[in-house]
């Protein structure tokens, strides 16, 4: 239990601050522009990909000392969060790659390994992830693809669905059962996979409800030999390294979510400020002025639980519970407000003329994804100290 | 080589947009291609009397090698010759109004430049290049620069 604050400051910082801006001019000249073509054409942004890799985005956690941009955890929400304003996809696109891939890496790798992948991931090649088969979702421990040691290499075979950046990744971190005679996490390990291996191959792109222009596919693996210098930790750490660092990616799709949410609030604003009814402004009428306030404050509260939780992550404070209510109560929030916000805007809201019915079908993925709200919950009821068995 | 970049003091009053305007990014942008095409360090200059920090820590973050600020003096002619004889200058790049009468009062070649990358230019160094072409398209502030920039001294320097 760690209820009590040791530390408030709720200023940003002059860095955090000037990151900001450098995100939203990034976000507002490369992004928006796109965002609502890449969703009719669910279409992966190549060429926003790119630009992540010329201005550092690609190597934004990793220490100057590595190459890296040397950012942290609160710049880093921040800059999903400008981004999501802008296309919520593409912010997931960048999470994908450094939280997953160049994160773990720098975390559990040796130094072998990170000589020759982080140079990889930071200039040109997109790092991906994948755990979930089409047994194990929340159940991570239920994943059956085999990993069999043979000498200085491992056979794998088997299938992984909603593979993270799956057709454009080429670096994934890839979990495989090394030793099926144990049922718990121990039998479970962690590889660096290169798409290039023979025998992967890259299966069909999921069509989704929203989030059209990332790519979730599947991974199929025929008898890929991964080589034993590419297995990350020991034998057995695998669900421990897909699992290390979660509080990370909750608080970005937290980031995500606020983005969202905020960009549905500001279109809002800007139709009732210009549309009439009944000859008098949608603002003039005071159900809306109210409806209005409640979402920003929901909005406020969430980002409120969301940089806190990014703090005590820089600041190396353990928040599982203050993650899991970031990411929880923001990926609510946002999913309330693009409901609101189509419901503002009425009939108009729910056609393609207006963002928000994008921003509608992008929010729900973010309930489900990261840990879905029910598992968040399960985290937040753990650390409230209740009795549960008699 | 000494590339300087002489901006303006500003300060943007909507503060969620940048300082440097988007006509002086492409001014720093002409001068990071130069250095980048000939070598030497590019060093940002502010003259005058409104604050210049955060211009000048944008700047880091785009990838200037130094800063200058020279302040609490009216910004005209005279006092960014000054400036400019006092740090040193092989070209000055602007897009400040100001730049032909500086080149007058140094003596020194002006060029009105209004390509959108460098190509070649033909002058004797040191020069003045004005740029003040809005359709140069600046490179961004740079990830590690922004978390780089505050940490940079930014010199201050007195007439």
């Amino acid at each position: 239990m760690h209820r009590e604050e040791s530390r408030v400051d709720f200023q940003l910082s002059k860095t955090h601050n000037l990151l900001r801006k450098m995100v939203r001019d990034f976000a507002r000249k490369e992004v928006k522009p796109i965002a609502a073509e890449i969703d009719q054409q669910e279409r992966y942004p190549v060429e926003t990909l790119a630009k992540f890799f010329a201005n550092g985005f690609m190597s934004f956690y990793l220490p100057r000392e590595l190459g890296g941009a040397g950012g942290d955890t609160l710049g880093y929400l921040i800059t999903i969060e400008e981004l999501a304003k802008a296309c919520p996809p593409t912010g997931g696109i960048l999470s994908g790659h450094n939280e997953a891939a160049v994160a773990t890496i720098c975390r559990c790798g040796t130094k072998e390994q990170k000589e020759k992948y982080l140079p990889q991931l930071i200039t040109n090649r997109l790092g991906g992830f994948t755990l979930t088969e089409p047994t194990a979702g929340s159940d991570a421990n239920g994943i059956q693809t085999r990993a069999e040691l043979k000498g200085d290499y491992y056979l794998v075979n088997g299938t992984k669905c909603f593979v993270t950046n799956g057709g454009h990744a080429e670096l994934f971190i890839f979990m495989a059962v090394t030793d099926p005679t144990i049922k718990g996490g121990k039998g479970k390990s962690a590889f660096i996979l290169d798409k290039n291996f023979p025998g992967v191959t890259v299966g069909k792109e999921e069509k989704m409800m929203g989030f059209h222009a990332a790519s979730i596919c599947e991974l199929r693996l025929n008898n890929v030999k991964i080589p034993k210098e590419n297995l990350l930790g020991n034998e057995g750490d695998g669900l421990n390294i897909a699992l290390g660092g979660l509080e990370g990616g909750r608080v970005i799709v937290a980031g995500e979510a606020l983005g969202l949410a905020q960009s549905c609030i500001d279109e809002a604003i800007a139709f009732v400020n210009s549309k009439k009814l009944n000859g008098k402004k949608l603002a003039s009428y005071q159900h809306i002025q109210f409806k209005l306030a409640e979402m920003q404050t929901q909005v406020d509260a969430a980002r409120l639980l969301a940089y806190k939780a990014a703090s005590m992550i820089d600041h190396k404070i353990p928040c599982a519970l203050e993650a899991s209510e970031a990411k929880y109560f923001a990926t609510k929030t946002a999913n309330d407000i693009a409901s609101d916000a189509v419901q503002l805007i009425g009939q108009y809201g729910y056609t393609a003329q207006y963002p928000v019915e994008r921003y509608m079908r992008d929010a729900k993925i973010m309930e489900i994804y990261e840990g879905t709200n029910q598992i968040q919950r399960m985290v937040i009821s753990r650390a409230l100290g209740l009795k549960t068995k008699d | 080589m000494n590339i300087v970049s002489y901006m303006k003091p500003y300060v943007n009053e909507d503060q969620m947009g940048t300082n440097i305007d988007e006509v002086e990014k492409g001014s720093i942008e002409i001068a990071l291609q130069l250095k980048e095409a000939l070598g030497g360090e590019v060093i940002a200059l502010t003259v005058g009397e409104k604050p210049a920090e955060e211009i000048l820590r944008e700047a880091f973050a785009m990838g200037v090698d130094q800063a200058v600020m020279i302040e609490e003096i009216e910004e005209n002619e005279d006092n960014v010759a000054k400036a400019l004889k006092k740090i040193g200058y092989d070209v000055v790049v602007s897009s400040s109004e100001l730049g032909k009468t500086v080149a007058e009062k140094l003596n020194i070649p002006y060029i009105e430049y209004n390509e959108e990358v460098i190509k070649e230019i033909n002058s004797k160094l040191p020069c003045v290049l004005s740029t003040t072409a809005t359709k140069i398209k600046a490179r961004y502030m740079q990830i590690s620069g922004v978390f780089s920039a505050y940490e940079k001294i930014i010199k201050q320097e007195q007439l």
